[in-house]
């Protein structure tokens, strides 16, 4: 699925109209931005918990962006120098993770093989935009850090992941 | 896991509204406030941007009339999944591109919905199923109860156990 981005995204996400982009699946309450993130579409990210249940990679559930950073981090992920910032250098992936007013995160996005990136906003759509600044706003606020991997995923087809249920 | 009829919930809805109202304060006045732009009676993520601050429903969400006749297992009670779908619609309008779940359960009509008590559990179990989305702490604390469930568990696993839970006890067939 890669469709034109809906209005009611552009809506929430203002700047998409200006840098672009497309909606890349149907609503999927299954997983958040964060899992989408580190490429696991199959469960909700987020370290703090309700009643005790809510799933994170680490034992850490620390809820700042050190946090977030320490989770991607084990995921094999080291913070870029601003110099690098959100370029698409060729054999690496990159996230982005968004902090709001409060400093606290509110979202991550993967960049893809082709340098544009895709987030999967909340209970929403996957989307894919052509900067990280595309969903910067009101409601996930600014980029914060960026971090890089060795590309891991060499099979996988950005615009549409096999396990997703689109 | 005991049974339903053990929830120690007012079984009468209003009750458990005003309840809502009265613990939530200012949050309330969001959802009894005038009119801000709608599409198809349902507050736009367009108008909260807009707005800069929380939509809310141009006719307020509304109580049952007095003497409504809705039981335990929200049979009836047409005017309860009226303001039901109201606040599914707020909610998901304001929180459906949020990741953090804290705050999208925490939401004030996600909060109120909980209030609604146990009238409104086969309205959440019917919602579960037809749009799947993070039900299962308001089943809970409506309930009392939580399927056997683990951390570890997933979303379409706990989504099951809870629809499953709502045909044992008889919310839904």
């Amino acid at each position: 699925m890669r469709e034109e981005l809906k209005p009611e995204i552009i809506a929430v996400f203002p700047y998409l109209e200006k840098s672009g982009g497309y909606t890349t699946s149907a609503e999927d309450a299954v997983y958040n931005c964060i899992a989408h993130a580190a490429g696991a579409n199959n469960d909700w990210w987020w370290p703090i918990q309700i009643n005790g249940r809510g799933y994170w990679p680490i034992q850490n559930r620390n809820p700042k962006i050190e946090g977030f950073e320490e989770m991607f981090a084990s995921l094999g992920y080291q913070k870029c120098e601003l110099a690098e910032s959100a370029e698409l250098e060729i054999g690496f992936e990159k996230i982005a993770i968004y902090v709001g007013q409060n400093g606290l995160p509110t979202h991550a996005a993967r960049q893809q093989k082709d340098g544009s990136w895709t987030s999967k906003l909340g209970h929403w759509y996957d989307i894919e935009h052509s900067t990280p600044e595309g969903v910067q706003g009101l409601i996930y606020g600014t980029v914060e850090t960026i971090m890089k991997r060795p590309l891991q995923r060499e099979s996988e087809t950005d615009h549409e992941q096999e396990n997703h249920s689109s | 896991m005991s049974d339903s009829s053990s929830v120690e919930h007012d079984s009468t809805t209003v009750e458990n509204f005003m309840w809502a109202l009265e613990g939530m304060g200012a949050f309330a006045n969001v959802l009894l406030l005038p009119e801000s732009p709608e599409v198809g009676g349902v507050a736009t993520p367009a108008a909260l941007v807009e707005s800069g601050k929380s939509t809310s429903s141009d006719v307020p969400v509304g109580l049952p009339e007095d003497g409504e006749d809705v039981d335990e297992k929200g049979q009836g009670g047409n005017e309860m999944s009226e303001v039901f779908q109201r606040l599914v619609a707020k909610w998901r309008s304001e929180t459906i591109f949020l990741s953090d779940l804290g705050v999208v359960v925490m939401h004030p009509a996600y909060q109120m919905i909980i209030g609604l008590g146990p009238v409104a559990i086969p309205l959440i179990l019917k919602e579960l199923q037809e749009r799947p989305a993070h039900w299962f702490w308001a089943l809970e604390y409506i309930s009392r109860e939580c399927p056997p469930t683990t951390e570890g568990q997933s979303f379409s696993e706990m989504k099951e156990a809870w629809l499953q839970w709502g045909r044992e006890k008889g919310y839904t067939s």
